[in-house]
């Protein structure tokens, strides 16, 4: 190859990779971020970040069945049995299960981060999220009398689906005096942080959290 | 980087000594760092953006390397990821938050109004597999891969 074409073929190269920086650079403009895009793509590291502890050779070994069922303990029969039922199930097939609960997590998070997928991931990610809350959380100890926000109620990964549901991406016609409202209105958006900040409360005061061992680190509970 | 990678994953994969990698992904990681400085002064926004990105990924790597290997020397080897837990966990969670973060930005940029994710077109006329490499698609595409596998190794390191 003559040098002649060596440097005609370098500067090809370089004019591509100019035009897709430019390119780059223009459509960054673009896409600037406000705060709902914004908040929008914590939740879609957090869903990535989850996918990726979800992968974790812990997951893969038969305490995390063990882990889930435990969730049934206390729970009415009606939610307690196909916690079961799907623990069981997980035993039977952990690696495949596995698998898919992580790769799930890992493309909801990616989902959301892509602008044309956003509101499905959105949506997919309430209807998981209410999945997990079910099964892999017992509904957060809420109606087994266990629940105390020290342990995580009303369990985490519903913050997740009350996140997807305030950040939708859509607007009322009314300006939204905050940004969690743009979507659901300014009276339902302070409803819903209402319910969560009073049922933190009355889970802080029920009467198994009231004891004085209640406080101390939930593993040295007479409940544990 | 991946031959690096998968001789991290793999305790039978022989590479490079651990020492080498070290100097490569240093230098690597100094390198990007002076580029992404240098554009950030210039208009070429892109471009450091870019830079930020190959910094973050080899100083991962580094921190890998010589996390992994400051523990070894007090028992057990360096090979596969089944040696002895990292020094300097909380660095590892937050190599882990920025590999994960990095991915969902990126992402959201590269799906932006006017850069699309299929934006082959903007290195139209050349050669397919040329336009397929460099398209920003394909570039994500391995962004993202090399972001969450690195991710995923620290964390089963911690």
């Amino acid at each position: 190859m003559s040098e002649a074409a060596v440097q005609g073929d370098r500067a090809g190269w370089r004019a591509m990779l100019g035009s897709a920086g430019e390119e780059a650079g223009q459509a960054r403009g673009a896409a600037r971020l406000d705060a709902r895009r914004a908040l929008q793509l914590v939740l879609a590291g957090i869903w990535l970040l989850d996918g990726v502890l979800q992968y974790q050779p812990a997951m893969y070994t038969k305490a995390f069945g063990q882990m889930l069922a435990g969730t049934a303990a206390g729970n009415p029969a009606a939610i307690a049995r196909p916690i079961t039922w799907q623990a069981s199930l997980l035993d039977h097939h952990l690696v495949l299960l596995n698998t898919v609960f992580a790769t799930i997590q890992l493309l909801l998070g990616l989902g959301i981060a892509i602008r044309p997928t956003a509101r499905l991931a959105l949506a997919a990610s309430i209807a998981w999220s209410l999945g997990v809350w079910w099964f892999g959380e017992g509904l957060g100890g809420v109606l087994n009398g266990g629940a105390s926000p020290l342990n995580g109620a009303p369990g985490g990964v519903i913050l997740y689906a009350l996140l997807a549901v305030l950040l939708w991406p859509a607007d009322r016609a009314a300006p939204a005096p905050f940004t969690a409202a743009r979507a659901v209105g300014g009276h339902t958006a302070r409803a819903l942080w209402l319910v969560l900040w009073l049922s933190l409360a009355y889970f802080a005061l029920t009467p198994a959290n009231r004891a004085s061992w209640a406080w101390r680190w939930p593993a040295c509970s007479p409940r544990a | 980087m991946g031959v690096a990678m998968a001789g991290m994953f793999t305790s039978s994969l022989t590479t490079l000594p651990n020492v080498a990698w070290e100097v490569l992904f240093g230098l690597l990681t100094a390198w990007f760092a002076y580029r992404g400085w240098a554009d950030t002064r210039s208009v070429r926004g892109a471009a450091a953006d870019r830079c930020t990105l190959h910094v973050v990924h080899c100083a991962a790597m580094l921190y890998m390397f010589l996390a992994l290997g400051t523990a070894a020397a007090g028992g057990g080897g360096t090979g596969g990821m089944s040696g002895p837990a990292l020094r300097y966990p909380t660095l590892a969670g937050v190599f882990v938050l920025l590999l994960v973060a990095y991915p969902a930005w990126d992402l959201n940029q590269l799906s932006g109004r006017r850069y699309s994710l299929g934006g082959a077109g903007i290195i139209a006329g050349g050669p397919a597999v040329r336009a397929f490499l460099l398209a920003p698609a394909t570039r994500a595409g391995w962004d993202v891969v090399f972001g969450i596998a690195m991710a995923f190794m620290l964390v089963i390191m911690i």
